[in-house]
């Protein structure tokens, strides 16, 4: 039977994960609507043109996935340890433990509802991917459309691979893009996953990534969330083994009406691992961020080190910050911290820059570019770095 | 069993609907068990409240009926039965009380029992103590040194007939009738409590105290106290609680309420020690309390500082309105929980007057199979320039079967406010205990040492009396904890 949006309850702040996000206030004023129905096989109504060479994190040598408006375009591998393809959903639940990641909210049940495409990405046993995946979100639709996808990622053993996700779109366009990807990373691998989320300004961003991590993995998380009205992005591990190193770095510039969000959830359910989380924001004029961040130790899970970190620069009179960094600790024998700060640019620092002989500008700038580049010491892929660097000090002034 | 008839002849005086007999002999006189309006007017008529407290009791109770019990918080318990209780119950009415002699011997050696005796007390630094014994005060003492600066310190129902001008200006004005579950029951059936009035420019010359005991049995323990600070004075408030075996759960619902106006100062210490429950988890005090304070003027501050190691459940946010600029808020706690405790405790720092500033310093400590959750809140408002926060909460865990949580919220809507939270986890290292037992303290000892060590930041915030006797507590709750 044809399901319609309205059978979904919308998140709002009745649900206390989603406490400073309403999502149903958005939804109620643009009434977005699935792109796809339900009861039916997605095709692909749209012939654009789009010059992907144009955007500055294309780069030929990679292996790429372009969506446009939702409904995949081209899938472009250049190895042959590598295979994507479209996922049957029967599969998917046999290959990933959805079990690890249950929801309390409905984003999930939309998705699977009204699902574009579901593909499925497969990194070979033993292989070392030379050029990383790319995957491209692009969207230049006005009919304020729902679009939903999911990525399945799984890398087997001993492979290593880097993900780089970029949602963007021309400006007009008005969309909500609700994403959710679940990764399987088999022992002994590595995964670098890059989310850069560059939508319209009208858009709105929900998504999740789901990562089951499995003995002595590595995975190295980056968000870059700038774009959209609204944005909410998730990180949900499940660190199900001993030895896995699992970090996630984050970064939200919210410019004028927007709201960004990050929220993570690290399930420590074996002892002997270790996560990281280090989330930085900067908010200007009538902005709003939000870092909710919860890492769970089961009582099993010894030896766990664990440490978040929020960080907060407010740059106008009317910007907000709220967050709420959580331990959960069951077990005794771990090391775990969090820490969370809020503030304007220190006068003591300015007043030594200006003393030096910067005007006021630069002295801001400057300090600015301090509080941001300390997240991104530690990219691998230096010629992403250069990009992304680029880019934010491009939002920020 | 007989009906007390005098406790009928009151019920029928006040509410002619009144038709439920009394099943139990009354030697405390107890109203029967059960909540409904006629217990609301009997409680009100049984201490001859004036008609506007009455109402206020009806307005809680109607609001009480439509809330639902509130279920956030990380803590579990069987479903309370509210009509399974008494709501009221008050030493039998005797002639005024002019000094100790005439005070129940009865009553006298159980304080002795606890330690606390009235003798002792009396010469220990001029504590001027307000017993309240099952919900209704039976002693009062220093009160005319107290009277002589014009410090009003008696018990709540006292205030309400002699200065009833002042209860009605601040009664309800921190924590409304509609605030919450609890609050509001409380509101409703209040029994008794303390009332403390500082005039302006005056400082306290002693430490105000009150010990708080459960009695009788299934009495539900519905404190109200309310503290004014009035201008540019100062008061150190003690309060203590003790509670001996029980096997059936309390339920313990206390609101405090404390207003500092300009330049004035409160300082509330508490230790708290209600029955834990045995080592199976079975019986204990549910301790659900309202605690809150509001600086109303400028430069006034509050300071809360809370050692809680009883009650099987705790649930307490002793929070601060910073109302007026430059006003100061600051919690100092220890929560301990051992055996099958349960702790969800923390507080609200809400900044809404200019450079204002608050300080939070909690520490949780975990034993056997206890849980530990520190819940908080830092609000920032808009005007709150310059607000300035400080947070750190620590845990401690001894065992592998206990639980720490940090649950802070952190809310700010100001660009020029500084707020900084930081939270850490560790356990007993077997390093400190080596060290410890091999310079010849045994186990327990060396425990209570690296406690008392752990929790030094609190426990030197209250006052002398209290630390000593707090130190010897932290011991005492974590017995049996190692090994």
């Amino acid at each position: 039977m044809e399901k319609l949006i309205e059978d979904f309850q919308i998140p709002d702040k009745k649900i206390e994960t989603w406490k400073f996000t309403d999502l149903k206030k958005v939804q109620e004023k643009n009434n977005f609507r699935p792109s796809v129905k339900s009861d039916s096989t997605p095709t692909n109504p749209y012939k654009i043109n789009l010059d992907i060479s144009n955007n500055i994190f294309f780069d030929p040598k990679n292996n790429f996935i372009i969506f446009e408006n939702g409904y995949l375009k081209k899938i472009n591998t250049k190895s042959d340890d590598l295979e994507i393809k479209s996922l049957d959903s029967n599969l998917e639940n046999k290959i990933f433990n959805k079990k690890n990641f249950t929801r309390k909210d409905s984003l999930l049940d939309i998705n699977s509802a009204f699902l574009n495409e579901n593909l499925i990405i497969k990194v070979k046993k033993n292989a070392k991917l030379k050029n990383p995946i790319s995957i491209f979100y692009y969207n230049c639709e006005e009919e304020k459309y729902l679009i939903n996808n999911r990525i399945n990622i799984i890398l087997e053993e001993n492979s290593e691979a880097e993900i780089n996700e970029i949602f963007f779109s021309n400006n007009k366009s008005i969309y909500w893009n609700n994403v959710h990807n679940y990764v399987c990373l088999k022992k002994n691998s590595k995964l670098q996953h890059y989310k850069i989320q560059l939508e319209s300004k009208n858009a709105i961003h929900s998504s999740s990534t789901n990562i089951d991590c499995e003995n002595s993995s590595i995975y190295n998380n980056f968000i870059f969330s700038i774009g959209g009205n609204m944005s909410r992005i998730e990180v949900i591990s499940s660190i199900n083994s001993a030895d896995i190193n699992f970090n996630i770095k984050g970064l939200y510039l919210a410019k004028t009406n927007q709201h960004h969000d990050i929220t993570t959830l690290m399930q420590h359910k074996h002892p002997e691992s270790k996560s990281n989380q280090h989330i930085k924001g900067i908010l200007q004029k009538d902005s709003s961020g939000v870092f909710q961040g919860k890492v769970i130790v089961a009582q099993d899970a010894q030896k766990t080190d664990a440490f978040q970190f929020n960080q907060n620069l407010l740059l106008s009179e009317t910007a907000e910050v709220n967050a709420k960094p959580e331990l959960e600790i069951y077990a005794d024998d771990v090391k775990c911290s969090h820490g969370a700060t809020t503030g304007e640019l220190d006068e003591g620092m300015l007043f030594y820059l200006r003393s030096r002989g910067l005007n006021k500008e630069e002295a801001r700038k400057l300090l600015i570019e301090g509080f941001i580049n300390e997240l991104f010491d530690d990219i691998e892929n230096k010629e992403l770095k250069k990009k992304l660097l680029l880019t934010s000090k491009k939002t920020i002034y | 069993m007989s009906i007390d008839l005098e406790t009928k002849k009151t019920v029928k005086s006040i509410t002619e609907k009144y038709k439920y007999g009394f099943t139990t002999k009354i030697s405390s006189d107890k109203a029967p068990k059960g909540l409904n309006e006629d217990i609301v007017k009997l409680i009100s008529g049984k201490k001859k409240e004036p008609k506007w407290l009455l109402d206020w009791r009806l307005k809680a109770f109607r609001t009480w009926l439509k809330m639902k019990e509130p279920n956030w918080s990380m803590v579990k318990f069987p479903k309370i039965n509210y009509q399974d209780s008494y709501y009221y119950s008050a030493p039998k009415p005797k002639k005024k009380l002019k000094s100790l002699n005439e005070v129940d011997p009865a009553i006298l050696s159980t304080y002795e029992k606890l330690g606390i005796p009235l003798e002792e007390q009396k010469r220990l630094a001029g504590v001027a103590v307000d017993y309240v014994f099952d919900s209704t005060s039976v002693a009062t003492t220093f009160k005319e040194q107290l009277s002589k600066l014009g410090i009003i310190f008696c018990s709540f129902s006292e205030a309400v007939q002699k200065n009833p001008e002042l209860v009605k200006k601040y009664l309800g004005t921190v924590i409304p009738y509609t605030d919450n579950y609890f609050a509001t029951l409380n509101s409703a059936v209040f029994s008794d409590g303390s009332f403390v009035y500082i005039p302006p420019g005056v400082r306290c010359p002693m430490e105000l105290s009150t010990y708080f005991r459960i009695n009788a049995e299934n009495t539900g323990q519905f404190e109200r106290t309310l503290i004014i600070a009035d201008k540019d004075s100062y008061v150190s408030y003690l309060e203590g609680c003790t509670a001996p075996m029980r096997d059936e759960n309390q339920l313990h619902a206390a609101c405090v309420e404390l207003i500092t106006l300009d330049n004035a100062e409160i300082k509330y210490s508490t230790v708290q020690n209600w029955y834990p429950g045995d080592e199976k988890g079975k019986g204990g005090v549910y301790n659900f309390v309202t605690k809150r304070g509001a600086c109303r003027g400028n430069n006034s501050k509050i300071s809360w500082t809370q050692v809680e190691t009883g009650s099987a459940i705790t649930w307490k946010y002793p929070s601060c309105i910073l109302q007026g600029d430059n006003s100061v808020g600051e919690f100092y706690s220890v929560a301990i929980t051992n055996n099958f405790q349960q702790a969800d405790t923390g507080t609200k720092m809400i900044h809404l007057g200019k450079n204002t500033k608050s300080t939070i310093i909690s520490k949780g400590i975990s034993a056997g199979r206890g849980q530990n959750t520190y819940r908080g809140l830092v609000r920032m408002g808009p005007k709150a320039k310059d607000g300035r926060n400080f947070t750190q909460c620590d845990s401690l865990l001894i065992g592998d079967r206990c639980g720490a949580h940090t649950v802070p919220y952190i809310e700010v809507k100001n660009q020029s406010a500084k707020v900084e939270h930081e939270a850490t986890t560790s356990k007993i290292s077997d390093d400190q205990m080596f060290y410890c037992r091999q310079r010849g303290l045994d186990q327990e000892n060396a425990v209570s040492l690296i406690v008392n060590g752990f929790c030094k930041e609190v426990l030197k915030e209250l006052p002398m009396e209290f630390a000593v006797e707090a130190q010897k507590l932290l011991g005492i709750s974590l017995e049996g904890s190692v090994g």
